[in-house]
């Protein structure tokens, strides 16, 4: 009677909604005294639960100090599951975690565990079939509160989940762990990418490593010799865009609330190769290259390229951070919050420069290397979409491996 | 006989402080607890002393009197703490320990009053209602005189562990009352080890002439003669707040400075330290003027429809201002300016202490600034750790000029990371100090080249960089701090990278195995 059509889907033969207290007792976790923290047994806290689809003991930071017979009282084993009773947003009340380890660690107060009653669900199998649309609905739902999110047992207890056989959670689980592993590796490779484009940043930029067709001397130049300022104001009817970590976008792409004023005479225009950067953050590295025309808030300075520049190649450069120091050391200002890099701070600043040949020449392979990370970067959204619709399928029993 | 320690003073004076605290504003009760503590030192060293001649003398009161006359100090009997705290408790105490300052300053003219007739007491007055109603009054006043007269406050020089006790005292009172009244009475107070680096900076050699023409309390000038190394030097002082000027006279007194000249007045408008028509030229000038004054200059006396210029720095009698007139709100090239006019061509040095805002500001003072570099005055530039101040945490430097510079050279130091950081201030240490001062010795030693003197502490610029930079002083500029950034391994990197990309590759096969059986 369990898989009765109410739930929205037929079951195949063999699988269950369970309830969650047929499958577990629940506990919540420790509220130690103030001073016992920072030493002692390993303790699971809110934020690790939330973060995490397992944990392992050297995820954890936090330790407190208990008598044995608490400790006792509140041990979490391998195969455990731990809720998270408080979060900040719905969304996120009563997420999963499974405990893989030997270690014997304790749980806090913000954390409600659950022992496994019997042996109904696979370990493997546990990181995923709390997580699904199904099961996460009905924990939302059950949340409570209007400034954060809270989940009390009574609630958690009620919560169905759908159980296939053993054997065939073990086959799930295998399948999908292929996903995580994919996903890992993917992020590493981003992140070794990323290096390999620093690595390249730091060579090419500096000229301690040269392509082969150059070989002239790289003079030291000033700023200036590159770039003149653009001060043009008062075209209110040009888009309005914002200058970003990542570039320079319309605002109204922007995910940062629109804060312009609402007269826009003062904006000043930027055009495609033109580098704005925020005149009071220049010393933190705060700029970026345009690709379209449009205006932007007068707190920016908008360089703007002569014949013997590639922006492209001074956009990479201001990023770098012997460039950012030499930024700061020409910013004027008594404290941090007032260092101002004006367009004649700006265009003082000495480096040494290549030509416009070698510039190109460089922007090209350093292109290709942001290149190959955003193809990276949208293989891994794609991974982490396949591994969405694989658990909406085969956790529901839509579809079903061959075993 | 019990010997008396530093610390045990400066608790019983602290404790005095109770009397007041929370009723009325320590830049106010400092001025009356400062004058007590005169009051009792020069009392104590009256009993002191005449305790001696009567031993001398076998008990002979009359001749022990009469070698009591020739003293450093007469304290005549109504002066006399014993005096006032026998009175404690009479109504008028108050008026009782006026006319005991009034007959003290009477008695020591020479000393106590400046050449213009003005005692150093004028501004304190025991019996003003700002310490209370009548009955409040005296209450206070009793407490005060009980409080001093506890035996941990004897002051007698045979009791002292130390010949500077007293100035001790006094200087950690003033310390003291610095960071409990907080900005306010910062301005009268330069930290110790400030004064100290300062005057290490600009040693005097014996037979200088020593001036700070904004001495507050006298700390600096202190300082700067002990500097010295001997007892050969003259110092002069002048301060605008009247009641401070008291302090910083008895404060001179106190250290045994009896000759030091110290003019109270507002040294831009009314310059006190004069030879004839012409201001006084001093060996070596030091200062902590205030901040970035506001309104030092010109001044206007309006009556109806008439405006009189009383004051006017375009017109400065003593042509002070030539390089340049500052801007009406910063008054920091104003004293700056003061300072080099005052020190003697061709080897007087100045030391004084600026917010960094006098290192880049341009307009009038861009231009004086410039001035004073193409005249090769300026020898060094030294950025000091921020928070070391009372009441504001704006990091300050110091500039040193010399009127007997050698090459076009400027120095520069960046100090800012090198410090102690205590609970609310910062605190500059021995070796912080030093490492400051060798450097400084160094360059003017000669002994530093143009460029980099050592890694991220200190450059050495030359005339045409400093004009490059378009007289821009801003630390930065010169001393490079800049930390290179681990260069990245790419050896290990392409390793990763590879093994990655073939675990991707199993992994992935085993993924379109499960995607064909899923999909189909």
């Amino acid at each position: 009677m369990e898989n009765s059509p109410s739930y929205g889907f037929e079951l195949p033969m063999g699988w269950e909604v369970k309830s969650l207290n047929s499958l577990f007792s629940f506990k919540n976790g420790i509220n130690a005294d103030k001073n016992s923290y920072g030493s002692g047994v390993k303790f699971i806290n809110v934020m690790e639960v939330i973060n995490n689809e397992f944990i392992t003991p050297d995820m954890i930071p936090g330790t407190v100090n208990i008598s044995d017979n608490k400790k006792k009282q509140y041990i979490v084993r391998n195969g455990d599951v731990l809720f998270n009773r408080t979060s900040e947003v719905n969304d996120e009340i009563g997420l999963s975690s499974i405990y893989y380890g030997a270690e014997e660690v304790v749980f806090g107060g913000f954390v409600i565990h659950g022992k496994p009653l019997g042996n109904r669900i696979n370990d493997l199998f546990k990181k995923y079939c709390f997580r699904i649309g199904f099961v996460r609905n009905q924990i939302i739902k059950a949340g409570q509160g209007a400034v954060r999110s809270n989940i009390g047992q009574k609630d958690l207890q009620k919560v169905k989940v759908i159980l296939p056989p053993l054997n065939e959670q073990i086959e799930i689980a295998k399948a999908l762990t292929n996903w995580d592993r994919a996903i890992r590796k993917t992020s590493q490779l981003i992140e070794q990418k990323k290096l390999q484009k620093k690595w390249l940043m730091q060579q090419l930029l500096t000229g301690k490593k040269r392509l082969n067709r150059f070989s002239g001397e790289w003079r030291e130049h000033s700023l200036g010799d590159f770039f003149t300022e653009r001060k043009e104001t008062g075209f209110k009817d040009l888009e309005l865009l914002s200058v970003g970590q990542n570039g320079i976008y319309p605002q109204s792409e922007s995910d940062k609330k629109d804060t312009s004023n609402s007269d826009k005479s003062k904006y000043k225009k930027i055009c495609p190769s033109d580098i704005g950067y925020n005149t009071m953050r220049m010393w933190q590295g705060r700029s970026a290259l345009s690709s379209s025309t449009g205006i932007v808030s007068p707190a920016y300075t908008i360089v703007k390229p002569k014949k013997n520049a590639v922006s492209e190649y001074f956009a990479y450069l201001f990023k770098t951070p012997k460039i950012i120091n030499l930024f700061w050391r020409n910013s004027q200002g008594l404290v941090s919050d007032t260092l101002n890099c004006k367009f004649k701070d700006f265009s003082i600043v000495k480096t040494k420069i290549p030509d416009k040949e070698e510039q190109k020449a460089i922007v090209n392979i350093l292109r290709l290397a942001d290149e190959e990370l955003q193809l990276l970067q949208s293989k891994l959204n794609q991974l982490k979409a396949q591994k969405r619709w694989l658990m909406q399928v085969l956790l529901s029993g839509k579809k079903r491996l061959n075993f | 006989m019990a010997i008396i320690t530093q610390k045990a003073i400066n608790d019983a004076v602290w404790k005095a402080c109770d009397t007041f605290r929370g009723s009325i504003d320590p830049s106010v009760y400092k001025d009356y607890i400062l004058t007590m503590l005169f009051i009792k030192y020069l009392s104590d060293v009256h009993d002191d002393k005449y305790e001696a001649y009567l031993d001398k003398y076998s008990g002979d009161v009359e001749r022990a009197k009469r070698a009591m006359l020739h003293e450093r100090f007469k304290v005549p009997e109504n002066s006399h703490f014993k005096f006032l705290y026998e009175n404690r408790n009479a109504s008028n105490i108050g008026e009782l320990i006026d006319i005991a300052l009034e007959d003290l300053e009477e008695a020591n003219r020479q000393k106590l009053f400046t050449e213009d007739g003005v005692g150093i007491f004028q501004n304190i007055n025991f019996n003003s209602s700002v310490l209370g109603e009548t009955k409040d009054k005296n209450t206070r006043l009793k407490n005060l005189l009980l409080d001093f007269n506890k035996p941990e406050l004897d002051l007698r020089p045979s009791h002292l562990d130390g010949t500077d006790i007293i100035g001790g005292a006094y200087e950690y009172l003033i310390s003291n009352f610095a960071s409990d009244a907080g900005k306010k009475a910062g301005e009268f107070f330069t930290p110790s080890e400030v004064s100290t680096l300062l005057a290490k900076l600009t040693k005097s050699a014996p037979g200088s002439r020593i001036c700070d023409p904004t001495c507050g309390s006298g700390s600096l000038l202190i300082k700067a003669g002990q500097e010295v190394g001997s007892d050969n030097f003259s110092l002069y002082g002048q301060e605008a707040n009247g009641s401070t000027w008291g302090l910083a006279v008895m404060n001179m007194f106190l250290h045994g400075f009896d000759n030091a000249t110290i003019r109270w007045g507002d040294t831009i408008r009314n310059p006190k330290l004069k030879e004839g028509d012409s201001l006084m030229k001093f060996d070596t000038v030091v200062a902590n003027p205030p901040f970035s004054l506001d309104k030092w200059g010109k001044v206007e006396d309006k009556d109806g429809e008439k405006t009189t210029v009383t004051y006017d720095p375009e017109t400065d009698p003593y042509n002070r201002f030539w390089r340049g007139v500052p801007p009406k709100s910063k008054g920091d090239w104003a004293f700056i300016s003061h300072m080099i006019e005052t020190t003697y061509e061709g080897k007087g040095k100045v030391g004084v202490v600026v917010p960094h805002g006098v290192l880049f500001r341009g307009s009038s003072e861009g231009k004086i600034r410039q001035k004073t570099i193409e005249e090769n005055l300026l020898e060094a530039v030294i950025g000091l750790p921020a928070n070391l101040f009372f009441g504001t945490g704006i990091p300050a430097a110091i500039l040193i000029f010399n009127k007997g510079k050698e090459t076009k050279n400027v120095l520069f130091v960046n100090a800012s990371a090198h410090y102690e950081s205590a609970k609310n201030q910062n605190k500059l240490r021995k070796e912080d100090i030093e490492h400051i001062v060798n450097t400084y010795r160094g360059f003017n030693q000669g002994k530093l080249q143009p460029g980099v003197a050592e890694d991220k502490f200190s450059y050495v610029g030359t005339f045409k960089e400093i004009k490059e930079n378009d007289f821009n002083l801003n630390i930065p500029r010169y001393v490079d701090t800049f930390e290179e950034e681990p260069e990245v391994d790419i050896e290990s990197v392409q390793a990763k990278i590879k093994e990655l990309e073939g675990e991707l590759e199993e992994v992935q096969q085993q993924m379109d195995k499960y995607l064909k059986e899923i999909v189909g």
